[in-house]
C-alpha cells in the first residue's frame, strides 16, 4: 500500500508543539506588557477643564492638600474641593484671570465644574484614604509626586500587585504621620526606613490585609 | 395594589391601526406607482457607478474590522467628578449621615436611624436607643425604604387625567373648608388610615369640633384592635395589653402569632429569647415553657414546646373549654361553666392536653400567661382577660396600658351612611378601599355614589381612578409628624429629604381642611410642647 501522507508530515507535530509555545510565550508576554495598568493607565494626562496647577500651589506657594482636599483624612473618599474653596482666594488674586472663567461661572450658577477623573479603583475594590493617610501611608505612595506636576497625571500603576507590595511590607513604605502630607520628606536611609518603618507598624497595630475580602467586600 | 390599568374596547380601526401613506399616487392607488413599488428598488439603485453593492459591503467591513484593531473602541470612558459648587456645612462625601426618625404604622411606630448619603436616604435601621426593640425592626419598616424611590409612586395631584398644580390642590381645600364651615359639616365624610399620631388625633378633634356633623371613619384591612374592644367592653376604658415575657415562665398562646405578627413583637421575641437563654443543664428550670394552639404553622408555633393542631374557627371553643377546667382545677363554682359547656360541646379534642397545660400554668402563679391573637373575636379576648385574672398574671406577667380617648366610625357606619345618599364630599386619606374594604360594603358602587370624591394616596391606584381628585402624599421620610410606639412611648417622625415629588404631607392636608392657618406640620408637631 502506497503512503497516505508524504515524507514532509512526519515533522507537522513538532512543528505544531514549538509554534503553540511560541505563540503562548508571545500571548502572555504580550498581555502581561500591554494589557496592565502599567501600560494602559500610568500617563494618562487628561485636559482638565481648569489648568489647575499644583507645583504652583503646593511647590511655590506652600499650600497643604488638605487646603483643598479637606475630607482625606476623615473620609473614605477623598474629596475634590467645591468652587467656593478656589474663590477664597481667587476672588482677590487673578480676579479676571480668562483661565478661571469656568470657577466663577461655577460659583456664581451653582453648577459643578466638571473635572476629569484620573484615578479610578473598579467598583469591586474598597479604599479607604482615611485609613491609609492616618497611618502613616503618604499621598505620594500611591498618587506619586503631585507637588511637583503641573499637570496631573497618572503617576502609579494601581494593579493589584502594586496594592500587595505594601501590603505585604508596609514597614517599607510607612512614614511619620506628621510627613504624611510633606511630599518632599525622604527617610535618611533604606536601612533607617526600615528599623523605623518595623516599629511603627508594631507600635501602631498596622495590619494590612491580604486576604481577598481586605478589599473585595 | 398599584395602579390599575384599564384597557378600554377597541374598536376596529384601532386593531389594524391608522392606515397611512407617503404619497398620493399611494393613496389613490395608482396602477403606474404600484407597478414601480413592486420592482423593490429605483433604477440604478442596486449598482453604484463603478462598483458593485456586495464589494461595497464587504470593503466596508473590512474597514471597520480596520478600526477596531486600533483598540480606539477600547479606551476607558472620561468620567467627571462633579463637586459641590459650595459645600454645605457637616457634609463629608463618602460618610454617612444618620437621622432618627420612626416608621408610622397603625399600632406601633418602630423607631429608626436611617442612613443618608449626601442627603438621599438609603438604609433604615432600628434605633438601638429605645431600649425595648434594641435596634431591631421589622420586615415592613425595612421595605419601606424602597417605596421612596419607588417609580409608580404617585408624582403630581390630579383631577381625573389632568394633573393639577399645588396652589389649585390648596385652593381645593380651602373650598371644601368654606364650604362646610357654614353647614357644620353636613354632607362630610372622612376615612382614614389608622394612626398613632398625636398631633393628628389633635387635628382630628378640631375637624370635629368645627364640623360636628361630619363622619369621621377609620380603617386598616388587617387591624389589631379586637384586644382593646374586649378591654372596653369589659372595664369601659380603652386599655391595651402589654405582656412581659422577661417575668413569665409558663405562656399559653391561642392563635396568637405574637413572636412575628402582633404589634409588639420585636419586643416580645427579644424578651422570650432572654428566657430561652440558659448556660447548662442546671439553669434549665429557668426557662420558659411554650404552649401554642393554631391553625397555622407560626414563627411562634415552631418556637412552642408544646403545640396543639386548631382551626382559628375553634379557639372560642377551646377557650371556653380551658375556663372550665381552670375553674374546675381551682374548685371554683360558677353558673360560667355551665353556660361555657354549651358553648364547647361541638369541640373534640385532647382534654388531656388542656388539663396537662392547666395543671403547669397554675403551678406558676403570678407567672404564667395567656395570650390570644388579635383576629380571635372579641368574646375569646374577653375569657382571656379573665383567665389571667384566674392565673394571677395581670399586674405581673401582663400590664395593660391606657388609650387615650379618642373615637371613630366604622368603614361600615360611613357605608351606611353613604347608602343613604347623606355625603356629597367624601375625602380618603391614605389606604385603598375599593382594593381592600370589606366586600358585603360593595365599596366601589358607594364611593362612586358620592359627588365629590377626594383621594389622598401615595400611589394612583384603584381608589384614586374612581375618585375625583387624587392628592398626592408624601412618603414619611419626607413628612414631619410624630407617634407612639406600641408601648405609648412618644417618638418623631422627623424629614431627611426635600419631597422629591409634588406631594402633600397629612398632617398639612387635615390641617388646612380644618381652616387651621399655620398649616406647616413642623409647627404643628411642634405644638404639641414635648
Amino acid at each position: 500500500m502506497a503512503n497516505i501522507f508524504p515524507k514532509w508530515s512526519n515533522s507537522i507535530p513538532k512543528q505544531i508543539i514549538i509554534a503553540a509555545a511560541l505563540i503562548t510565550i508571545a500571548l502572555t508576554l504580550g498581555a502581561t506588557y500591554y494589557a496592565t495598568p502599567k501600560y494602559l493607565r500610568v500617563g494618562y494626562q487628561p485636559i482638565q477643564p481648569v489648568a489647575f496647577d499644583h507645583s504652583l500651589h503646593i511647590d511655590q506657594l506652600g499650600m497643604d492638600c488638605r487646603y483643598c482636599h479637606t475630607f482625606v483624612d476623615r473620609s473614605e473618599h477623598s474629596n475634590i474641593p467645591d468652587s467656593a474653596t478656589c474663590m477664597n482666594c481667587h476672588n482677590q488674586i487673578k480676579r479676571d484671570s480668562p483661565a478661571l472663567a469656568p470657577i466663577r461661572e461655577s460659583w456664581s450658577t451653582g453648577k459643578p465644574v466638571p473635572w476629569v477623573r484620573i484615578h479610578k479603583t473598579p467598583d469591586y475594590v474598597f479604599f479607604n484614604h482615611a485609613v491609609h493617610v492616618n497611618r502613616g501611608i503618604s499621598c505620594l505612595e500611591c498618587h506619586g509626586k503631585v507637588d511637583e506636576m503641573e499637570v496631573v497625571y497618572h503617576a502609579k500603576s494601581h494593579s493589584m500587585k502594586f496594592c500587595l507590595e505594601c501590603h505585604r511590607n508596609p514597614e517599607a513604605y510607612i512614614r511619620p504621620v506628621d510627613k504624611v502630607f510633606d511630599l518632599d520628606w525622604m527617610p535618611d536611609s533604606e536601612e533607617q526606613q526600615l528599623i523605623m518603618g518595623k516599629e511603627m507598624v508594631h507600635n501602631w497595630k498596622v495590619n494590612p490585609p491580604q486576604s481577598c475580602s481586605g478589599c473585595h467586600r | 395594589m398599584k395602579s390599575k390599568v384599564i384597557e378600554p374596547k377597541l374598536v376596529n380601526e384601532e386593531i389594524t391601526g391608522p392606515r397611512y401613506w407617503r404619497s398620493l399616487d399611494e393613496l389613490i392607488e395608482n396602477p403606474e406607482f404600484k407597478n414601480f413599488i413592486e420592482k423593490e428598488f429605483p433604477l440604478g439603485a442596486s449598482e453604484l457607478a463603478g462598483v458593485n453593492r456586495r464589494h461595497f459591503i464587504k470593503i466596508m467591513a473590512a474597514s471597520f474590522a480596520a478600526a477596531g484593531m486600533g483598540m480606539a473602541g477600547c479606551r476607558r470612558p472620561i468620567q467627571h467628578i462633579l463637586p459641590y459648587s459650595k459645600q454645605p456645612e457637616n457634609v463629608i462625601p463618602g460618610v454617612p449621615v444618620y437621622y432618627a426618625s420612626s416608621h408610622p404604622s397603625a399600632k406601633d411606630n418602630q423607631p429608626i436611624l436611617v442612613e443618608t448619603h449626601q442627603h438621599r436616604p438609603s438604609k433604615i435601621e432600628g434605633n438601638s436607643k429605645y431600649s425595648p426593640y434594641g435596634g431591631t425592626t421589622d420586615i415592613f419598616t425595612q421595605a419601606s425604604i424602597l417605596d421612596l424611590y419607588d417609580p409608580d409612586r404617585s408624582t403630581k395631584s390630579s383631577k381625573g387625567t389632568q394633573s393639577i398644580s399645588q396652589g389649585m390642590v390648596y385652593d381645593l381645600l380651602q373650598n371644601i373648608h368654606a364650604k362646610f364651615l357654614s353647614t357644620e359639616g353636613q354632607g362630610l365624610a372622612f376615612l382614614a388610615d389608622q394612626s398613632t399620631s398625636p398631633t393628628r388625633a389633635r387635628i382630628v378633634k378640631e375637624i370635629k369640633r368645627i364640623f360636628p356633623r361630619s363622619t369621621w371613619a377609620e380603617y386598616e384591612p388587617v387591624n389589631f384592635d379586637n384586644p382593646e374592644i374586649a378591654a372596653r367592653r369589659l372595664f369601659g376604658r380603652r386599655l391595651r395589653p402589654q405582656y412581659h415575657f422577661t417575668k413569665t415562665k409558663r405562656i399559653l398562646s391561642l392563635d396568637a402569632d405574637f413572636l412575628n405578627i402582633e404589634p409588639g413583637k420585636l419586643a416580645n421575641s427579644r424578651d422570650f429569647a432572654i428566657k430561652r437563654r440558659v448556660k447548662n443543664s442546671k439553669e434549665a428550670t429557668k426557662m420558659n415553657r411554650l404552649y401554642q394552639v393554631e391553625s397555622n404553622f407560626s414563627v411562634t408555633g415552631a418556637m412552642a414546646d408544646h403545640r396543639l393542631r386548631l382551626s382559628s374557627g375553634q379557639i372560642p371553643a377551646f377557650t371556653a373549654l380551658l375556663v372550665i377546667e381552670l375553674l374546675r382545677q381551682k374548685s371554683i363554682q360558677s353558673p360560667l361553666s355551665e353556660e361555657l359547656k354549651k358553648k364547647a360541646s361541638n369541640l373534640d379534642t385532647n382534654p388531656h392536653w388542656i388539663q396537662e397545660c392547666v395543671t403547669d400554668l397554675l403551678a406558676h402563679p403570678g407567672k404564667s400567661v395567656v395570650t390570644a391573637g388579635s383576629h380571635q373575636p372579641v368574646e375569646v379576648h374577653e375569657l382571656v382577660y379573665f383567665i389571667n385574672d384566674l392565673l394571677d398574671a395581670n399586674g405581673h406577667t401582663v400590664t395593660y396600658l391606657n388609650i387615650p380617648n379618642y373615637s371613630a366610625s366604622t368603614i361600615q357606619d360611613l357605608g351606611v351612611n353613604l347608602e343613604n345618599g347623606r355625603i356629597e364630599t367624601l375625602i380618603i386619606i391614605g389606604g385603598n378601599p375599593v382594593y381592600n374594604a370589606p366586600h358585603d360594603l360593595n365599596w366601589l358602587e358607594l364611593q362612586k355614589s358620592v359627588n365629590e370624591v377626594i383621594r389622598y394616596g401615595y400611589f394612583f391606584d384603584e381608589t384614586s381612578i374612581e375618585a375625583t381628585y387624587h392628592i398626592s402624599a408624601t412618603h414619611y421620610l419626607e413628612s414631619w409628624s410624630d407617634g407612639r410606639t406600641f408601648d405609648g412611648t412618644i417618638v418623631p417622625v422627623q424629614p431627611m429629604i426635600r419631597p422629591l415629588f409634588e406631594g402633600m404631607q397629612e398632617l398639612e392636608l387635615l390641617a388646612r381642611l380644618a381652616g387651621i392657618k399655620k398649616a406647616d406640620p413642623y409647627t404643628l408637631v411642634k405644638k404639641n410642647n414635648y
